[in-house]
């Protein structure tokens, strides 16, 4: 009886050491996470103005804006456009990107930092601030134009055509990291396939579809899943350059929440777009992750 | 092996410490000013023999630039010269972020006892009770506001009761460039100019000088053109929109159409790039006049290098159309424990000779006659143009709307976007004129 206790002690002081050499990682996620994901889901069913104390309403924010709020409609289109257009831009060009940097060239390294630089100062206010100057009216890229002799005095950002796809183009730019990611998969495709492949009489181009690309897949599909998420919140940009203008073009869904919790102060409402932001881009991930069966390769799998 | 871990413990040990210290640091800089220099002024006096137990007030301000904090701290250590009793404590924050912090601040239940406040949302803090009615130190005489006439006040006055002590006065106003107007041959506006006038006069100058005439009239400006009809943009109860016809809309947006069409102003893009005063269109010589408010008076003749004249807006002779807008208010927290020394320091700031001269205008036009008075020997060139055109404005003026209604800031977003979804094209004049009409009680209903 007694060793029983002791042994339930003992195992309860190993579990305790543990939980206390957790603590600080434990206490940091129920006070900077737990806490305020739970207390948002209990926001966006009340109204809240932060002036006074929160007031229970239902499902009135949930209604109200998929039902009653255009605003937020063009806030989901420009998010969806920019989803659809800047991520398989973004992959492509860092697969392409890779691909070059992948040869065995002198000075290689300071390419691929070069190339990654734009990654880490991309979603910076300066460069919101450069890419008004080269596509705005009197920008680099008009007077690119009037040297070709096209003249014109079309602000790009401002346009409601052209706007949202200077934030595109933006968002292409910063193709480092996916970049690196591939450059760290294509590393490990063993070399003797394409030696293999060699020796039967393949062209690059058919390495390229047949070794390269499958043996690639998993890496897409963890890049995939990562730009989808970062695309839908894509929010700095757009509060910069275009401040969600002209006429909510650019209205991206964050820098929507945003405006909505924190310039009309409805924290509410705002509560309430973000757990459905959190729900639609949990389902598209679940999407993603259910059709990698049937395009994801690996190698484990087969053997 | 102990030795190591620790060395590894203490070197934890220390790092959490700096960081922790590196912390605190940077938020007495940013948030907090408890201004060293002064404490040390106040100390000696304190010595001299003061009996009073020193009593710490609260203040708190939005503040575009170093230039207003640093302005702030010297009136707050003249102030604490002159009451050395009192020790001002201040927190600051840019506009956005500032309401941002004072709602945080309301929902604890932390208010400063002093609280700059802005027309957007002074009747919204006041109608929660979040302020300190200041009706009786008026009438007390301990906020002095003897021989100021009633126009400079009423901006603060909510549900009849007075919650904000206006700091300064400003007005919109067509600033324009004398010059291009001689050189294309118009007749200067004047007070009588008429909106017909204007349209036409911004042809020709747009004929004549190959600049633009004027840029897009905004927000404030359909504000004054429903005033001159003698309707508002919001109702009384801050409900749904305050005017019936919405041929008023109509005709003001259309007149702009007419003027966009012609390349007489400025492109809708073109105004969209511009990010603050600096780029602006008329700042930046481009075109011959520009709406805005009085106090940009001084850096646009600066800017542009060229002396300068204001007008009224257009149509503003019959008196309706025109206030005099304060600029921002002082009010205090209703939980305010010394609210005493709060409105002492409220009245310094408005009446201090000293003060005043030190801030030079740069809160707004001061409205206390002595003040003027003392001040007006020592005006800039700008300065003397302002204080002639708010004489002007006061002639003219019908008293201002009371201040906006909940989620107003969600309507003059909406009248943007639908005015532009018509400049460029989009949608006809009567959709435009519908759509807000539709949308903006939409967003007014929820304030019944």
């Amino acid at each position: 009886m007694t060793s029983n206790i002791a042994a339930v002690r003992t195992r309860w002081k190993e579990h305790l050491t543990g939980y206390v050499f957790i603590a600080p990682w434990l206490l940091g996620f129920i006070g900077f996470a737990l806490f305020p994901l739970t207390s948002s889901l209990y926001l966006s069913f009340t109204e809240y103005d932060l002036l006074s104390a929160p007031e229970w309403i239902g499902w009135d924010n949930y209604r109200r804006m998929l039902f009653e709020d255009e605003r937020y409609w063009n806030a989901v289109r420009a998010t969806l456009i920019y989803v659809a257009v800047a991520v398989p831009l973004k992959l492509l060009f860092a697969l392409i990107v890779a691909l070059i940097l992948n040869q065995s060239l002198r000075g290689i390294a300071i390419l691929r930092s070069v190339y990654y630089l734009p990654s880490i100062i991309g979603g910076s206010v300066a460069v919101a601030v450069m890419w008004r100057q080269l596509f705005g009216m009197d920008g680099a890229v008009n007077s690119f134009l009037s040297m070709l002799g096209k003249t014109t005095n079309v602000s790009w950002i401002m346009n409601p055509d052209t706007a949202i796809y200077t934030i595109v183009l933006l968002g292409v730019w910063q193709f480092g990291s996916s970049m690196l990611i591939f450059l760290a998969g294509l590393k490990q495709i063993p070399s003797g396939l394409y030696e293999a492949a060699v020796i039967d009489g393949a062209g690059r181009w058919q390495q390229f579809l047949k070794i390269t690309l499958p043996q690639l897949t998993p890496v897409i599909l963890f890049n995939l899943i990562m730009q989808v998420i970062a695309g839908f919140k894509v929010f700095t940009e757009g509060m910069i350059i275009t401040g969600g203008g002209p006429f909510d073009q650019t209205l991206f869904y964050a820098l929507y929440l945003y405006e909505k919790s924190f310039s009309s102060f409805e924290m509410g409402y705002g509560s309430a777009m973000a757990w459905v932001m959190l729900l639609v881009v949990a389902l598209i991930t679940a999407l993603i992750f259910k059709s990698s069966t049937y395009w994801v390769h690996y190698e484990t799998k087969e053997s | 092996m102990k030795g190591i871990r620790l060395l590894s413990f203490m070197l934890l040990a220390v790092v959490l410490v700096i960081s922790g210290c590196a912390g605190e640091k940077g938020t007495t800089e940013s948030g907090k000013n408890a201004g060293q220099e002064t404490d040390k002024s106040t100390g000696t006096e304190e010595r001299n023999g003061v009996g009073d137990e020193k009593v710490t007030i609260r203040m708190s301000y939005f503040a575009g630039s170093q230039a207003t904090i640093d302005l702030t701290n010297q009136i707050i250590e003249l102030f604490m010269k002159k009451y050395p009793h009192i020790f001002v404590e201040t927190e600051f924050a840019n506009y956005e972020s500032y309401f941002e912090k004072l709602s945080v601040q309301a929902a604890s239940n932390s208010l400063p006892d002093i609280i700059r406040q802005d027309y957007a949302f002074i009747a919204q803090y006041a109608e929660k009770g979040l302020l300190m009615p200041l009706d009786e130190q008026i009438a007390s005489g301990k906020i002095d506001m003897t021989d100021v006439h009633p126009s400079n006040l009423e901006g603060g006055i909510v549900d009849g009761g007075m919650y904000g002590i206006n700091i300064g006065n400003n007005a919109i106003t067509l600033i324009y460039d004398p010059a291009s107007f001689e050189q294309a041959g118009v007749k200067p506006p004047h007070e009588h100019w008429t909106w017909e006038d204007y349209e036409q006069a911004v042809l020709t100058l747009h004929e004549q000088t190959g600049l633009y005439g004027d840029s897009h009239q905004t927000f404030p400006s359909f504000g004054i053109f429903l005033r001159q009809h003698e309707q508002h943009l919001y109702n009384e109860d801050g409900t749904a929109l305050g005017y019936e016809d919405d041929k008023l809309f109509i005709d003001f947006y259309e007149m702009q159409m007419r003027l966009q069409k012609a390349n007489a102003i400025s492109s809708v893009a073109e105004e969209m790039e511009s990010k603050g005063l600096e780029d602006n269109v008329f700042a930046t010589k481009k075109s011959a006049m520009g709406t805005f408010f009085s106090n940009n008076m001084e850096n646009l003749q600066k800017m542009r290098g060229s002396s300068l004249a204001m007008s009224m807006l257009p149509g503003s002779g019959e008196g309706n159309g025109m206030y005099v807008k304060p600029s921002q208010f002082m009010s205090i927290a209703q939980s305010s424990k010394n609210p005493e020394e709060a409105a002492l320091f409220i009245d310094f700031w408005i009446n201090d000779i000293e003060a005043n001269k030190r801030m030079n205008t740069y809160f707004g036009f001061p409205y206390a006659p002595k003040v003027i008075e003392a001040m007006e020997p020592h005006f800039t060139d700008a300065q003397k143009k302002i204080a002639e055109y708010l004489e002007t404005v006061q002639k003219y003026a019908a008293p201002i709307d009371p201040p906006d209604p909940n989620r107003a800031s969600e309507v003059t977003k909406l009248l943007t976007n639908v005015s532009q979804e018509y400049f460029f094209d989009r949608i006809s004049v009567q959709e435009a004129a519908a759509k807000f009409r539709e949308s903006a009680n939409a967003i007014l209903a929820k304030n019944k």
